[in-house]
């Protein structure tokens, strides 16, 4: 292992280490999880090449190392990792979409179904009702929780892509326009028994998404985030 | 890595067998350990490792363990049970792919000209 002038092996310090976070962070790295691989990376890799060559500055070593990551830098690896996890949180919200047709709650999915049905027969804008209470739901709770994210983030400073994707319902907002699909058969007066059927069991199957990805994730979040990373507590207690 | 879409399509089976090797390691250990066993043939890049990792990771082929070391958050990956039988699977896959190439490429060498 080769040495400074003074004897030394040249280790990256407290000072150049919080450097390499900054450096992430300039480099559109806004996520910690990533900044700690990164800047672990990085620090690593600049050991090395100081062993190659001590003379070698900090900055020079940095960009001489950050040069392997290609011309897009960072930016890949941000974009993968958002794939990754949302692949994740999509399977995690299937398993719990999935654990909501046991025996007990089937008759409740059922009778929701049929209620809605019913009431949509005997008097056609009752969908308008639905949708409302559908929206109002989902747009109070949307808020709540993204108020509670923010406010945690604020706490600890720390900005985690799990918790963000759990925390913005893996992009929600999409689901709420599928209601408005609906709007046409009531309005242009189509609703016929097998349309009002059919709307009744997209709408309750809608609900059923919209009480995992709203409620159910967000109450669960420590446990799937202290999956996905083992620090987690450890960083946010820190 | 090496340009070419044969070893880039061979990375995650690269990095399994690796991992499969040697228990559990992290990024910048992955990238070492290929040029050394390649005697520098091969070379990861890091913009083509850590997405491929994600991705494993994600599909439930790896598991993590972070541990503090130089006071700085190491992350370590290791094959999780699923992932262990997709490596056998893969190192299959890749040996038959090999051996056919070898017999084409045999072939082809030997064919007659006209």
């Amino acid at each position: 292992m080769q040495q400074t002038l003074t004897g030394q092996i040249k280790k990256i310090n407290a000072g150049q280490l919080a450097q390499l976070f900054e450096f992430t962070r300039k480099h559109y790295v806004e996520y910690y999880d990533l900044q700690c691989e990164l800047a672990d990376h990085l620090a690593h890799s600049i050991e090395q090449r100081w062993e190659e060559e001590p003379s070698l500055s900090f900055d020079e070593a940095l960009q001489a190392e950050f040069k392997k990551f290609g011309i897009f830098g960072f930016s890949d690896i941000v974009a993968e990792r958002q794939n990754a996890l949302f692949k994740r949180y999509y399977r995690l919200v299937w398993h719990e979409f999935r654990s909501a047709f046991t025996p007990p709650l089937i008759l409740i999915i059922l009778a929701t179904a049929l209620g809605m049905y019913c009431c949509m027969m005997a008097w056609h804008y009752s969908y308008s009702v639905f949708m409302l209470g559908f929206f109002v739901i989902s747009t109070w709770r949307l808020s709540y929780i993204s108020r509670q994210y923010r406010r945690n983030l604020k706490k600890t400073g720390r900005k985690w892509l799990f918790e963000e994707i759990i925390f913005n319902c893996g992009g929600f907002g999409v689901m709420m326009t599928v209601p408005i699909q609906f709007v046409n058969f009531v309005l242009e007066n189509k609703l016929t028994q097998v349309s009002a059927m059919a709307i009744s069991v997209i709408l309750t199957l809608l609900f059923i998404y919209d009480h995992v990805v709203l409620f159910r994730m967000p109450a669960t979040a420590k446990t799937h985030l202290k999956k996905v990373y083992p620090e987690y507590d450890m960083e946010n207690l820190a | 890595m090496k340009n070419s879409q044969l070893y880039k399509g061979s990375l995650t089976t690269i990095i399994m067998k690796l991992l499969e090797e040697n228990g559990r390691m992290y990024g910048y250990e992955i990238t070492q350990k290929v040029k050394l066993i390649t005697a520098g043939e091969l070379n990861i890049t890091e913009g083509a490792l850590y997405p491929a990792l994600h991705k494993l990771e994600a599909d439930g082929h790896l598991d993590v363990e972070v541990e503090k070391v130089d006071n700085r958050m190491r992350k370590y990956y290791k094959l999780t049970e699923s992932g262990k039988t997709e490596t056998v699977n893969r190192l299959t896959e890749l040996e038959g792919f090999i051996k056919n190439m070898q017999t084409l490429v045999a072939r082809a060498a030997l064919k007659p000209e006209y």
